[in-house]
C-alpha cells in the first residue's frame, strides 16, 4: 500500500520532470490535452494556432519526446514499467 | 524502453502526475499556514524540557507497569507547563499557578480551549490530534506557547 504510493509518487515526479524538459510548444499542447475536461481539437487549434489536422501528429511527437527525456527514460530503466498494454506502434526510433 | 505505455496511457499518467502535484500541497499549505500563524504571536515560547518517554531511568523502572502515563514538561523563562497524557485527556498544571485559559491547536488548525483554574490545573478532552501546541493566556497578561507536541 505505502510502497505502491511511493512508486506512484516517484513516477509522478519523473513524469513532471520529463514534462519540464519538453519544449514550450509541446508543454502547451500536452497541457491542453491533459486538461480536465479536455478541450476539443477545435479549441486547441484556435488557442495554439495550429491546424486541427496537425494536432494528432504533434501529440504523438510530443509524447515520443516525453518518453525520451532523461527524467522519464531513467525512471523507466529503473522501474521497468508494468506493461499493461504493449505499445502497438513501437518506439519512434531515435 | 520497450515495455511501456501507449500514447493514451502516457498522456493519462502525465495528467495524473500534474494533478497529483496540484492536490498534495493543499494539505501541506494548510499545515504550513497554521504553523506560521503562530510565528508572529507575541508570546513566550515554552520548550520541551522533560519527556518521560525519553527518560531511560524512568522507563526502566516502570517497564513492568502496563499503562505508563506519558509526562511532558515545557519550560519558559517564567513558567512551566506540566502535562500528563492519559487515555482520554490531557491533564496539565501551570507553574506558578495562575488562572487563565489554555488552547490546544493542531497542525490542521483545529482548536480546543479549556479553562485553567486558580490552582493552575487544566484538562483538555479529548487528547488533541498530533501534532499540536498549547497556548496559555493568563488574566494578567501572561502569554505562553509551547513547541509542537507529537504524542
Amino acid at each position: 500500500m505505502i510502497e505502491q504510493k511511493i512508486i506512484t509518487a516517484e513516477r509522478n515526479a519523473a513524469l513532471r520532470a520529463a514534462f519540464g524538459e519538453l519544449a514550450p510548444r509541446c508543454r502547451e499542447l500536452l497541457s491542453m490535452l491533459i486538461a480536465d475536461p479536455p478541450p476539443s481539437y477545435a479549441e486547441i487549434s484556435a488557442t495554439l494556432q495550429i491546424p486541427v489536422g496537425s494536432i494528432g501528429p504533434q501529440r504523438a511527437r510530443c509524447l515520443a519526446r516525453l518518453r525520451r527525456t532523461r527524467s522519464l527514460s531513467a525512471f523507466m530503466d529503473r522501474e521497468t514499467m508494468p506493461a499493461r498494454v504493449r505499445s502497438s506502434g513501437g518506439e519512434t526510433g531515435a | 524502453m520497450r515495455d511501456g505505455w501507449d500514447d493514451d496511457q502516457l498522456l493519462a499518467a502525465l495528467g495524473e502526475a500534474v494533478r497529483a502535484r496540484q492536490a498534495v500541497p493543499a494539505e501541506f499549505i494548510e499545515t504550513a499556514k497554521n504553523a506560521y500563524a503562530w510565528h508572529n504571536i507575541d508570546a513566550e515560547l515554552a520548550q520541551l524540557s522533560y519527556d518521560s518517554s525519553r527518560d531511560e531511568s524512568r522507563s526502566a523502572a516502570l517497564r513492568s507497569e502496563k499503562a505508563s502515563i506519558r509526562a511532558l514538561t515545557f519550560t519558559s523563562a517564567h513558567f512551566s507547563i506540566e502535562l500528563e497524557v492519559t487515555e482520554g485527556s490531557l491533564l496539565g498544571q501551570i507553574i506558578p499557578p495562575r488562572e487563565g485559559t489554555i488552547e490546544a491547536q493542531t497542525g490542521a488548525g483545529a482548536t480546543t480551549a479549556a479553562p485553567v483554574d486558580e490552582i493552575g490545573f487544566f484538562s483538555i478532552e479529548p487528547v488533541p490530534a498530533s501534532p499540536f501546541r498549547l497556548h496559555y493566556r493568563a488574566a494578567e497578561g501572561t502569554d505562553l506557547v509551547t513547541g509542537w507536541i507529537t504524542l
